[in-house]
């Protein structure tokens, strides 16, 4: 048992270059392994970073959109309102009083960066319009926009509703 | 090495995500949008749009504007499903030489597989330009129940699109893997995936040895036609009807009015997934000879579950019916995972719990969750997702206690390790000579209510006023969770540490009974805070009350000195009382008293400069970082 045990260690003495070797290889793949995955992380971090910095731009470029495309729908209805004011209230004190509500709401919309879309007379362009429906005419030149059903808004350069029109077949 | 984009092809929206940092990310669309319609059109001035352009303009030329290709896609013209959606989808549809479909677009004829790729390649050209960087490679997704044709051409798609498809995984699949589910052995899971348009049901089984990308798909199940439209309709008619009962007019027929009863319907929907009652508030709707007329109605959340429940009922009848298929019983599914857009709705999460006495996995947004298990999937591909990489999270808070049993955080909750955090902490008595550093774990607020972790004492501090000797003490977790305290007196660098083993190593009931009861007693432990807080004030300005007294005793007058002897006699009085509010009045007099002596002070000393002494705020508390 003894002499075995020896004769074991021995041979174990003679292999033993070898296997450092390999360990040692085996170390050296794994320190690159992690290395380039460390740097890769710190890589991921720093890009991290520059893309929150842009995305905290763009957050505080277009972080009241939200809102903003929330409170439009008041303001649609407000012009809807308006639109249809009987003739004969037209010059009524409490009514104009209602429009310079709108007004003021208008003016809050632009200071904020918002800025309505042009429609009547344009030529459909689906990157600004969406298209309700198509009617015919025959002085008009197809393609262009007729009536708007919805006003479209772009805040700082950004389609953030866009128009509801009605086209020219 | 570049980035892998992971698709999420859609039947009505596509969404691509990619992974940055280890973690999954949605990859906005050109026009700022985390969901791209596909849709496909030519114009009529041969121009093509893809996405949300193509939507704008649909209704103008519905026979040009192709969406819902996914339906064709693979499929043989004499395939029943191909002639049900031929009757449905607006544009025409014929039958190629071979037996396959084409779609008319424009004046051209194209395959579903074309269509696919013109979407695929807006979706590629718009990740490359947000990234700032060439994508070459893809993962997309398809059913669970797309065959071997509808897998192929789903790739040629990639293909045409300019991709190299690394793999077409499965959605339900994706959907576990956003969820790490698939990292489980020996476990079934369901997939109930309620989209827009489409309802889906999957049984996922990952067997012993399964690998990841050989996860079977023992049973699929749904309706390609029952979606989250089917509910919006529901709310449509229901106003519709309403209208006409109440005002005699039919909006039917109005489209502009039932374009805006439309999105208020689904905005009523979305609202009733978050409050239990909304208002479809639709002013001047339409008009008639006697004026303009205004729609009013208000909705509950029980009477939209009335509405639909026939469509939740079918549902939950086909995931019976699906199971079946799959030999299981509801009791043998360990997780269940909710994809897709309706799956917000309550009521369908109350059902599908309720089926399986199982919460579901609902917490990643549903409209994204097939797109982020794609880019999961990518994310294993590049290697980015390695083990050696996947790092862990602390539990639950840890910290130490600090003056009247305080359990002050100094690691919060989730925080990513390895990290370390260092803050210090003063002595509570003048010429304290030891501190104790207590090590806690939990969330509530009083130490006795947290698991000790362990606790050593830092002695040696050299004899100096209360607040004034800094100790810095020093948690650091490395990733194999093991947290070192340290404590060091600043003054003679003298310090003393602690090595916690498992600090991390809590089962997961024994993390949720915690982070349980730290809910339901969030009430009480602030108050028990407050109280102690209040006494640590207290304390501290009856401290530097005597203070002021023996220091400057003799410049104020007797009257003065009575009284504040008086306050803090008082104030000492109701000190360990458990009564706030006669603690913090109180507090308030003594502090208002002694604010007067200070002015006192100051006219006798008139001439000389203010002192620099300013009222301690209360011990143990932060310094600085």
């Amino acid at each position: 048992m003894a002499e075995q045990k020896k004769e074991e260690e021995a041979n174990k003495k003679k292999i033993a270059p070898k296997e450092t070797e390999e360990k040692l290889k085996k170390c050296q793949k794994l320190k690159e392994e992690y290395l380039a995955g460390w740097q890769r992380a710190r890589a991921d971090f720093l890009n991290y970073k520059k893309e929150e910095m842009e995305r905290l731009r763009e957050v505080l470029e277009y972080g009241s959109q939200e809102l903003i495309l929330k409170i439009l729908p008041v303001l649609d209805n407000l012009e809807k309102a308006e639109a249809q004011v009987p003739l004969d209230f037209k010059d009524n004190e409490w009514v104009k009083g209602i429009s310079q509500i709108r007004s003021q709401l208008q003016d809050f919309l632009r200071k904020e960066g918002v800025e309505e879309i042009k429609t009547i007379g344009k030529k459909f362009d689906p990157n600004f319009h969406e298209a309700l429906e198509k009617i015919e005419k025959e002085d008009k030149e197809p393609g262009e926009v007729i009536e708007e059903i919805q006003k479209g808004y772009i805040l700082n350069g950004r389609v953030i509703r866009p128009a509801r029109v009605k086209i020219i077949k | 090495m570049s980035k892998i984009l992971g698709i999420d092809l859609g039947t009505t929206f596509s969404v691509m995500a990619v992974i940055e940092a280890g973690e999954p990310k949605i990859i906005e669309n050109k026009e700022g949008a985390r969901i791209t319609p596909s849709m496909v059109t030519v114009t009529k001035n041969k121009e093509r749009l893809v996405g949300i352009l193509a939507r704008r303009q649909a209704i103008t030329n519905p026979e040009n504007t192709i969406f819902s290709v996914k339906r064709l896609i693979g499929r043989k013209f004499s395939d029943p499903e191909v002639q049900k959606d031929k009757k449905i989808l607006p544009y025409e549809i014929r039958e190629t030489a071979d037996g396959g479909v084409e779609v008319k677009m424009g004046e051209k004829f194209y395959k579903p597989v074309e269509i696919s790729a013109m979407i695929l390649q807006k979706l590629k050209q718009d990740a490359e330009e947000k990234l700032g960087e060439k994508i070459d490679e893809a993962i997309i997704t398809c059913p669970a129940y797309f065959d071997d044709s509808q897998r192929k051409a789903t790739k040629v798609a990639g293909e045409v699109a300019g991709f190299k498809v690394r793999r077409i995984i499965n959605e339900p699949t994706a959907a576990a893997l956003a969820y790490g589910l698939t990292k489980k052995r020996d476990h079934q899971i369901i997939v109930y995936d309620f989209g827009g348009g489409t309802f889906d049901i999957s049984v996922l089984s990952i067997g012993k040895d399964t690998k990841e990308d050989t996860i079977e798909v023992k049973a699929t199940g749904g309706n390609t036609h029952l979606g989250g439209d089917d509910f919006d309709q529901r709310i449509m008619n229901w106003i519709v009807s309403n209208f006409k009962k109440d005002q005699g007019i039919d909006l039917s027929k109005d489209s502009l009015a039932l374009q805006r009863i439309k999105e208020a319907g689904e905005k009523a929907k979305i609202e009733l997934s978050s409050s239990l009652e909304t208002e479809i508030n639709l002013p001047f709707v339409t008009s008639d000879a006697a004026g303009p007329k205004h729609l009013l109605y208000k909705l509950t959340r029980a009477h939209l579950e009335n509405m639909v429940s026939d469509y939740i009922e079918e549902s939950i009848g086909l995931l019976k019916k699906t199971l079946k298929e799959a030999n299981l019983k509801p009791g043998d599914i360990e997780e269940i995972v909710l994809v897709g857009g309706q799956t917000r709705m309550p009521k369908i999460q109350e059902e599908v719990k309720k089926f399986f006495g199982k919460e579901p996995y609902k917490e990643v947004n549903p409209d994204e969750v097939v797109a982020i298990g794609a880019a999961v999937e990518a994310g294993i591909l590049q290697g980015e997702m390695k083990e050696v990489l996947l790092l862990d999270v602390t539990p639950l808070s840890l910290g130490i206690e600090t003056l009247g049993g305080v359990s002050t955080v100094l690691i919060p909750k989730n925080t990513t390790v390895p990290t370390s955090k260092t803050q210090i902490f003063s002595t509570a008595a003048d010429s304290q000579p030891s501190v104790e550093i207590h090590v806690l774990q939990g969330e509530r607020s009083m130490a006795t209510d947290n698991k000790s972790l362990g606790r050593f004492m830092l002695d040696g501090i050299p004899p100096a006023p209360r607040g004034i000797p800094q100790i810095e003490v020093s948690f650091d977790i490395d990733t194999n969770g093991i947290l070192n305290v340290s404590a060091k007196d600043k003054a003679t660098g003298k310090s003393q540490s602690i090595r916690i083993e498992g600090s991390c190593g809590l089962s997961k009931e024994e993390v949720e009974k915690m982070k349980k009861e730290a809910e339901i007693y969030t009430a009480q432990d602030q108050q028990k805070k407050e109280l102690v807080e209040a006494r640590n004030l207290a304390d501290n300005l009856i401290y530097t009350s005597e203070k002021t007294l023996k220091e400057g005793g003799d410049k104020i007058s007797q009257d003065s000195k009575k009284e504040i002897e008086e306050k803090i006699a008082d104030l000492k009085k109701v000190k360990d009382s458990d009564n706030i509010g006669e603690l913090k009045s109180k507090t308030q007099e003594l502090s208002q008293a002694i604010q007067k002596i200070g002015a006192e002070m100051y006219k006798a000393a008139k001439g000389k400069k203010p002192g620099k002494e300013k009222p301690e705020e209360g011990e143990y508390k932060e310094k600085n970082d």
